[in-house]
């Protein structure tokens, strides 16, 4: 007991905690490449730090608000981490072994950390927000001023079908479909979803510019508006496609969130036509994988018939997607096809540029679904913060935009082999922004937990009165 | 004066659009790997190493190895009692040994760095793995780093004509047939060239070249092999032997000593900072023989000639 009330006199350097945190946070989205170790170890002695300091005000209601938040990360992490797909890629050297132990060491403490934020009083959204996009701001200028250095402005439309050689090979991309990031303390030719993906990020902040009065709060329009500024302009002077579709992305979003604001009556709507999509999916994926059975009727009908075959079969989504699916029902080694028993994926599979079917191929159907649990669950938190929650409407908004879009995005379009000359496999759970993402899930669920209105106990004194 | 800061990020942008570095190594679509031979020919030249002055010239026909099995003449550490004990895994061991990409990172960018990357044979790859060079016209090199010492030059190659239907076979009547059946041994292809590579270096602020020249004999009977007419039921064509001799081989490996060279003013040639390569055909004998002949009433159309290269080598080299 001693010891405890020694530590709980440490809750005084709170605001020190909450800017040391900001700091960690900043430095996971700046990312530093690959370096996966880095941020998990930095999320573990966050952890650490913030429970020494928070000691007092933890309790078992509080952790179980964010239980059934857990559950399912903790599963999705540890299918992911001790899975045939990270155990066979520590044999071929894609990963490394502490990096495979880190997955569940590295993401639970960011999740936790969102409940111990959540509960500490000195620390204020509007600043974490502020800072995350300050990193992010730093990361597009670098990344920016390194592609104009190298090629220009407009190269992307300049030098269209140009290719790079390296190493005595051409590149498979053409000059339009890579760009150069920063990459731990190098700079490195990647994917152009990699580049996009940081200012598309940074340009979510624009949601704030519609919820923030410029008359009231000066410099924090003026610090929202530069952020808008610097993503678009990342994503303007390196014009395509894909930036292009990221700026619609967000203008839906914008849209969207502008048009339910009132989330309590418009809700039921959108619920429904959440779960009509969801099961729209599931059913699409499972006859995906159905298609591509060689002995199945389903697949018999479906190549049959024009329309359903382009759709499941001909396209070159199908083709990229496909081998997730049907290779958790297929042995091919000797021509048996069998369910393979524990749904694990076959290792060989790549990844694709969606993460649904990603963690399809490195957690197995069990982890996706899990995932998929996670994002609900996280997500439904997020409506009862937006509605419940004393934080600033501009806030809770500019957390939903980011969490969003990342989601969106990273659903269907981030590749994670994503180095042009190298082999860099990185799969979204050893990413940066999706240590933030779990963060502002565990954050926001927490928070609307401990702020929204208590209900009056009843007492055995009480004078109940009974109508007779 | 907060204002003023808001001219940094402009100020930034512009500065830094005016670079253009990765602009030398990307190419245009298909350029220098198209199927089209004649698209092929790699001609770039730097312009501070085509403007360089050049004060010396040697001649290193009595220095120079033509073959890897003689390599223990340039490099002790190849050498043998054996030099049939030289074959192709030693040249594969060799080339991954001393590829200019293990140097360095900056070797690594750019179509010159066909010639970096230890790939010595085509393997298949053909256009891909090689730089083709015009004769008068050669290619030029610039590293983005300076060397301290050289050891020795060394190259692999192999000299052709583009032949993109046939080759004629000289018979005894001295016409030309249509060769439709596999290469055997007999040297109907024939040249000799006069080979200049030119060693750039940094001396006193200016960039000096020094030439090498070599007049070599191409023995062989090598043109564009893939394109020779088959037998009907006739089986594949084995393999040329890939074993780089001077006698009925393909590839030519060819290299010279450095380490004794002196500059203009009796330094040891040090600071290199870029190569070019160039050749005249002296004598092209099938081309000389198909002078004013005609096949079916047209005439017989004079053959580009081409190097292919596939590697260069600058062993033991300390770049900075």
């Amino acid at each position: 007991m001693e010891k405890f009330k020694k530590l709980s006199k440490l809750h005084k350097y709170g605001a020190a905690i909450s800017f040391l945190a900001m700091e960690i946070f900043a430095l996971i989205i700046f990312s530093f490449g690959d370096n996966f170790i880095l941020y998990s170890s930095l999320s573990i002695a966050l952890m650490v730090l913030l429970i020494l300091f928070n000691i007092r005000q933890i309790n078992v209601d509080g952790v179980s608000s964010i239980a059934f938040l857990i559950f399912p990360l903790f599963l999705y992490v540890l299918l992911s981490a001790l899975g045939i797909y990270s155990r066979a890629h520590v044999l071929w050297g894609d990963f490394s072994t502490a990096e495979i132990v880190f997955i569940p060491l590295g993401l639970l403490p960011i999740c936790f950390s969102g409940y111990l934020l959540a509960i500490d009083k000195t620390f204020d959204i509007k600043i974490f927000l502020i800072v995350i996009y300050g990193a992010l701001a730093l990361l597009t200028v670098i990344n920016m001023i390194c592609n104009y250095v190298n090629f220009g402005m407009f190269y992307t439309v300049l030098y269209k079908g140009y290719r790079m050689y390296y190493a005595g090979e051409v590149s498979d991309l053409t000059v339009e479909n890579f760009a150069y990031v920063l990459h731990g303390l190098k700079f490195v030719e990647v994917k152009m979803s990699q580049y996009v993906l940081i200012p598309a990020l940074l340009l979510t902040s624009s949601i704030s510019l519609l919820f923030i009065s410029p008359k009231e709060h000066k410099k924090t329009f003026i610090t929202y508006a530069g952020f808008t500024f610097v993503g678009l302009f990342a994503l303007v002077t390196i014009p395509t496609l894909l930036g292009g579709i990221a700026i619609g992305i967000i203008i839906v979003i914008d849209g969207l969130i502008l048009l339910i604001r009132k989330f309590n009556k418009i809700y039921k709507p959108v619920k429904v036509f959440v779960y009509i999509l969801l099961v729209l999916i599931i059913l699409g994926v499972l006859v995906f994988a159905l298609a591509h059975q060689e002995k199945s009727s389903i697949a018999n009908t479906i190549a049959n018939n024009g329309t359903l075959n382009r759709l499941f079969n001909n396209n070159s989504y199908a083709e990229m997607y496909s081998p997730s699916v049907t290779n958790l029902f297929f042995d091919n080694f000797f021509g048996n096809y069998t369910i393979r028993p524990l749904l694990d994926p076959v290792p060989e599979t790549k990844l694709t540029n969606s993460f649904l079917f990603d963690n399809i191929t490195t957690s197995g159907v069990i982890g996706a679904l899990a995932f998929i649990i996670f994002l609900i669950v996280g997500f439904r938190g997020f409506r009862r913060y937006i509605l419940n929650s004393k934080d600033e409407m501009s806030s809770k908004v500019t957390l939903l935009a980011f969490s969003i879009f990342f989601v969106i995005f990273s659903a269907l379009f981030v590749d994670r082999d994503y180095a042009l000359f190298y082999r860099v496999i990185r799969p979204m759970y050893m990413t940066g922004p999706f240590f933030i993402l779990v963060f502002i899930l565990t954050y926001v669920t927490a928070k609307e937990y401990f702020q929204r209105p208590k209900k009056e106990a009843v007492t055995s004194n009480s004078e109940v009165s009974v109508n007779a | 004066m907060r204002k003023k800061y808001l001219l940094l990020f402009p100020l930034l942008i512009a500065l830094s659009s005016c670079g253009g570095y990765s602009l030398d190594y990307i190419v245009e679509g298909d350029k220098y790997i198209s199927s089209n031979f004649l698209k092929n020919y790699y001609e770039h030249w730097d312009d501070e190493l085509a403007n360089a002055a050049r004060l010396v010239s040697y001649n290193v026909d009595d220095s120079r190895i033509t073959s890897f099995k003689q390599i223990g003449n340039l490099d002790p550490n190849y050498a043998t009692a054996n030099p049939d004990s030289l074959n192709e895994s030693k040249l594969d061991a060799y080339s991954h040994a001393h590829m200019l990409n293990n140097y360095d990172e900056s070797f690594k960018y750019g179509v010159q760095s066909k010639l970096f990357d230890g790939r010595f044979l085509c393997d298949g790859l053909q256009q891909r793995s090689r730089i083709q060079i015009r004769e008068n016209k050669g290619f030029s090199v610039r590293f983005s780093k300076e060397s301290d010492g050289l050891s020795y030059f060394a190259m692999n190659f192999k000299t052709t004509l583009n032949n993109q239907t046939r080759c004629y076979k000289v018979d005894e009547s001295e016409h030309p047939v249509d060769v439709e059946a596999r290469i055997d041994s007999d040297k109907f292809h024939s040249s000799v060239i006069q080979l200049t590579v030119t060693i750039f270096v940094k001396q006193e602020g200016y960039i000096i070249g020094y030439d090498f020249i070599s007049t070599l004999d191409f023995d062989e009977c090598y043109c564009n092999y893939d394109r020779i007419l088959r037998k009907e039921g006739e089986s594949e064509d084995p393999e040329p032997s890939k074993e780089t001799t001077n006698n009925g081989s393909i590839y030519y490996f060819y290299g010279f000593d450095l380490s004794k060279v002196r500059t203009y003013n009796n330094e040891p040639l040090s600071r290199m900072v870029g190569f070019s390569i160039n050749y005249k055909v002296i004598s092209d004998k099938l081309n000389e023989f198909n002078e004013g002949k005609y096949i079916d009433g047209n005439p017989v159309e004079k053959m580009d000639y081409a190097i292919f290269l596939y590697e260069v080598y600058l062993p033991y080299t300390y770049w900075h």
